[in-house]
């Protein structure tokens, strides 16, 4: 019996709320390979993802959803596509109390261009419960600017059925009318 | 060189009761190209003609009192309406033409001795120059404050000034109509109801919920009168895009005050704050019962309400809503199911953005209809018939979603839409499990 096999890429600055995200929807205790943060990161928060985090929902006994999650700091950018290769779409988290949240969705938008061109990505908003502004119109008007289309959710990352409406939304933009079986 | 003449023509006007915001506006005006039309002085007694901000919170009361005896022209300000004796009712957001115009009216009320020759003066060809100098200097139009990027809020489709103050009664959605129209009867439909995510709600008070929120009107026949499917916009809904309206444009907080509840506005923070449980009864009846003749009137916080308001928030921070939440429950709540009467299920729109589906309230079938609308142009009544779900809820979601401005009418960006196609071919069934998984299947 073969096993099908998927993966959804979780990606953002650091503290953006990938680790938390891909816990909330996973089916497995998420592998992780946090390290003691040694640099700039250490000001947001103690660990951080050095390669990469790992999660897994499980659709029956034979198909698999891996989730990944990019290590945010840009040194490890090497790592993105060989992550995206064979993803289904793109989960982008931007942390709302960062300092320019505009020119976090520019980089990563940036970053991950031939992706989103050739499958969907979705962004969620995190810390906006503290961060007010900017706002979801904001990211819109951002994105429109980026000529991306792409659902914008503000969204915490610990709330399972706030990660799961943002994948949700990418399923039904890669497949419109898709029946829920 | 300001011409003399000009400058003893200018009408003395002094400012009563006028906001920051709007006395920045207008000092700007007076600086530039109203300089030979308003000469703004300190004292009642200098001038001859006042200019009053209604929305500002005693300015009403005041006027009331005190200015209506004054027995001089008065220009008032007001997102509503304002027809009174001797005053010109000049409409927000200002602009310089309005203003100008409210000073020709002006002259005429005061008849002042103006000779024609001094208005000569102030010929068209000099007028059109000045609107081209002050429109160089400031490219943002009058009304709009100069506002960082970062603070620009949710762009909430304006209604017509005119409607604010209409006697607005509350939703009638003729039921006898809807009956004797022709629709198709209600047809089970082998489909489950397919919701994002399960709610800590019972079956039975959800079900309630979707009633309140969509209504429950079996589908109507394509060929059907509009009438039938369409309900006049109710007062509260457009009592609250006006409030929106106006705190996006002056960027402070207004209050919108029913004598049920108050409604603050509060573009800064992308919040309303209502006294009212936008999740309970009370919010509905709020909705049915409220009308313009004991309620919402609006205007910008004054000092003591924005002390108030702090004071409330800490107390009940439960009230405060996500200002796009609130716009859509009120929207839906206000429309049960049906259509405004400016949104036709036959003309093919899109969806320029999704709504933030982790905040506003959730019914049956709510993504697969964003999600269609969002990858191509259609009326309302084929994405009701490709998804095969019931046309309340595709009519409620596009209600709302038009209430938020994420509505795509114009049929040029439609057809730019349709021409983009993704490369990949999504696998449809593994998509389908991971939904009813990710929806709690």
């Amino acid at each position: 019996m073969s096993t099908a096999n998927k993966k959804i890429i979780f990606t953002g600055p650091v503290g953006s709320g990938k680790t938390t995200a891909i816990r909330s929807i996973s089916d497995i205790e998420i592998v992780t390979t946090d390290e003691q943060a040694s640099d700039m990161t250490r000001a947001r928060k103690e660990s951080t993802t050095v390669a990469m985090d790992y999660g897994m929902i499980k659709l029956g006994d034979t198909e698999r959803v891996h989730l990944y999650g990019t290590p945010g700091q840009e040194r490890f950018s090497f790592m993105w596509d060989i992550l995206t290769e064979g993803g289904i779409g793109l989960v982008l988290l931007i942390d709302n109390s960062r300092k320019d949240p505009q020119q976090d969705l520019k980089f990563y938008t940036h970053a991950f261009r031939d992706f989103i061109e050739a499958q969907q990505l979705v962004v969620g908003v995190t810390r906006m419960d503290t961060h007010r502004v900017p706002n979801v119109q904001d990211y819109r008007d951002w994105l429109d600017q980026l000529k991306i289309t792409a659902p914008v959710f503000e969204v915490d990352a610990r709330k399972r059925e706030d990660v799961s409406m943002l994948m949700q939304a990418m399923l039904m933009s890669l497949a419109p009318g898709a029946e829920i079986l | 060189m300001i011409d003399q003449s000009q400058q003893n023509s200018a009408l003395r006007v002094c400012l009563e009761d006028v906001g920051t915001h709007n006395r920045a506006v207008l000092d700007f005006f007076f600086a530039k190209l109203g300089q030979h039309t308003f000469r703004c002085v300190d004292s009642q007694v200098e001038a001859n003609v006042l200019i009053i901000d209604y929305d500002f919170p005693p300015a009403r009361q005041r006027y009331e009192s005190e200015y209506q005896e004054w027995q001089k022209p008065a220009i008032i300000l007001s997102i509503s309406e304002v027809s009174l004796d001797n005053v010109i009712w000049l409409p927000k957001p200002l602009t310089s033409r309005s203003l100008l115009d409210a000073a020709a009216s002006v002259r005429a009320l005061l008849k002042v001795d103006v000779s024609d020759e001094a208005i000569e003066k102030l010929s068209n060809q000099k007028i059109a120059k000045n609107i081209e100098s002050f429109v160089a200097e400031k490219p943002v139009s009058l009304q709009r404050p100069v506002i960082k990027k970062a603070e620009v809020l949710v762009s909430v489709p304006l209604v017509n000034k005119a409607e604010v103050v209409e006697e607005t009664k509350a939703v009638d959605y003729d039921t006898q109509s809807v009956k004797q129209s022709p629709v198709n009867l209600p047809v089970e439909k082998n489909v489950e109801p397919s919701m994002p995510v399960k709610t800590s709600l019972t079956d039975q008070q959800q079900a309630q919920r979707w009633v309140e929120l969509c209504g429950d009107l079996p589908d109507f026949d394509v060929s059907a009168n509009l009438v039938s499917m369409q309900a006049e916009e109710s007062f509260f809904i457009s009592s609250v895009k006006d409030a929106v309206r106006l705190a996006r444009q002056c960027q402070q907080g207004v209050l919108l005050n029913f004598p049920q509840a108050k409604i603050f506005v509060l573009p800064e923070i992308h919040r309303i704050f209502c006294t009212v449980s936008i999740d309970g009864p009370d919010f509905i009846a709020l909705i049915r019962d409220c009308n313009s003749g004991d309620g919402g009137k609006m205007h910008i916080l004054s000092t003591p309400e924005i002390h108030e308001l702090n004071e409330l928030i800490s107390n009940q921070s439960t009230s405060l809503y996500d200002l796009e939440s609130f716009v859509w429950t009120s929207a839906l709540l206000s429309a049960h199911g049906l259509l405004p009467r400016d949104l036709d299920p036959n003309k093919v729109v899109g969806l320029k953005h999704w709504p933030s589906m982790t905040r506003v309230a959730l019914f049956p079938h709510i993504m697969p209809i964003a999600a269609q609308w969002a990858a191509q142009g259609m009326n309302a009544f084929d994405v009701a018939k490709t998804l095969n779900v019931p046309q309340r809820y595709v009519f409620s979601f596009y209600n709302a979603a038009n209430t938020l401005g994420l509505i795509e009418m114009d049929p040029e960006k439609l057809i730019k839409k349709q021409s983009t196609t993704r490369k990949a071919e999504a696998p449809r069934g593994l998509f389908s499990r991971l939904l009813k998984r990710l929806v709690g299947g």
